[in-house]
């Protein structure tokens, strides 16, 4: 990273390489599907832009968290307005679906059962489960402390515990 | 990289109840990066942002350079209004036809993008508007609603028949299902809601249809063909 902050196109070239798949499972598993890839860009684009406020202190992988996390909060803002068409169309035309919704529920995926986990709850335990992060790190990226990274993934964990077995 | 155990806090993932779990997520397939993902990443460091970022006029003209000048030279009819107009606002009610439509082209002959360039353009004045309603866009929305109506077919669809079609039909529905929250609200629209509802799309295509709407600058070459400033202006609006 330090090359990167002195400019560096290969050493940058290897973060990309190194990180790409991590991060596009983070914004996978946060439930960006479709556009993981461009979130994933995004992130990479901002660790180029901001990688002077890089402290060689903190470790690399919570400066790219953050901006990560940053990227995702930001797609989630852009996407609120429409999230909210999406849920009145299904209010409001439930017979015209193609009986994908049902079916989701009806078998519950996985995917799906972390997607309805509250944000706050699904990123703490995507940070630990799916990146592998410390729980020290996840605290220092979520800015919480130390005691609520574990109860958020407890709380997470219980809650999709709770789904699979209110499972019919 | 493990979860350190603390003593105060015992670690959740470590938990016997919880082993199952925590193993069908980890069992979670990985999705695969493009191979020319490192490359566009390289290049995009020094790409612009995204068209929104540069501002409204800067779009403007940006567009009008990029979508032949030529042709907008010589046919300044709405693109005049629309460098001249402040604001989005301004710009989607300069730009509006007489038959209260918007079309997405300059010489405002029929384009197929026109109904959900319409329907895209009523969408964020009615949000604009809902507040005050009935506000100093309603006679435009209305306008602009009858406009919508004349465009569906028999069979409840709107739009013609094209690859973009889905998407045409889900923003004019959308949109009647809107108006519908309006004062006086015309039970035209409702039975307009209704005679479309069979037709919208699938709710896993509906669910990609949010997606690239509510990021259109990963598609703006799409966007600046199918409907120029109205369609930047428009989604300005709508991501407020």
């Amino acid at each position: 990273m330090a090359q990167v902050r002195d400019g560096s196109d290969d050493a940058f070239r290897q973060l990309v390489e190194r990180y790409q798949r991590p991060l596009l499972n983070f914004f996978a598993r946060m439930g960006a599907s479709h556009h993981c890839e461009d979130l994933a860009q995004e992130t990479f684009v901002y660790l180029w832009k901001y990688r002077h406020k890089y402290k060689p202190v903190a470790k690399f992988t919570t400066f790219l968290y953050t901006l990560a996390r940053h990227t995702w909060l930001d797609s989630l803002r852009r996407q609120i307005r429409f999230q909210l068409f999406s849920e009145r169309y299904r209010a409001a035309v439930p017979d015209s679906t193609d009986g994908g919704l049902p079916r989701l529920f009806k078998r519950l995926d996985i995917q799906a059962a972390l997607e309805r986990l509250s944000p706050k709850l699904r990123e703490t335990l995507v940070l630990a489960v799916h990146q592998g992060l410390a729980y020290d790190e996840i605290a220092a990226i979520l800015h919480v402390p130390l005691g609520t990274v574990k109860s958020r993934v407890f709380n997470a964990l219980a809650t999709l515990k709770k789904m699979y077995d209110e499972q019919p | 990289m493990m979860n350190s155990p603390d003593p105060s806090h015992p670690d959740p993932l470590q938990d016997p109840q919880f082993a199952s779990l925590v193993e069908r997520l980890k069992a979670q397939e990985e999705p695969r990066p493009s191979v020319d993902f490192t490359v566009r990443t390289m290049a995009a460091r020094y790409r612009p942002r995204s068209l929104r970022t540069w501002g409204l006029p800067a779009i403007a003209a940006g567009l009008a350079l990029l979508l032949g000048a030529g042709r907008w030279i010589f046919h300044p009819g709405p693109l005049q209004l629309q460098a001249g107009a402040s604001s989005p606002v301004a710009i989607l009610m300069a730009a509006q036809g007489a038959d209260g439509g918007w079309s997405a082209d300059v010489r405002q002959s029929p384009s197929r993008y026109d109904v959900s360039l319409t329907a895209l353009a009523l969408l964020a004045l009615m949000q604009q508007d809902a507040a005050t309603d009935p506000g100093p866009e309603a006679a435009a929305i209305r306008a602009g609603l009858a406009h919508l109506l004349r465009q569906q077919r028999p069979d409840g669809r709107f739009g013609a028949d094209f690859s973009g079609s889905a998407f045409t039909h889900y923003l004019a529905t959308m949109c009647m299902i809107s108006a519908l929250d309006r004062v006086a609200a015309d039970p035209d629209w409702a039975a307009a809601a209704a005679r479309a509802r069979p037709h919208l799309p699938p709710t896993s295509q509906m669910t990609r249809l949010n997606a690239n709407l509510a990021r259109p600058e990963l598609f703006p070459e799409r966007w600046a063909d199918a409907g120029g400033p109205v369609a930047h202006a428009a989604l300005a609006m709508l991501k407020r």
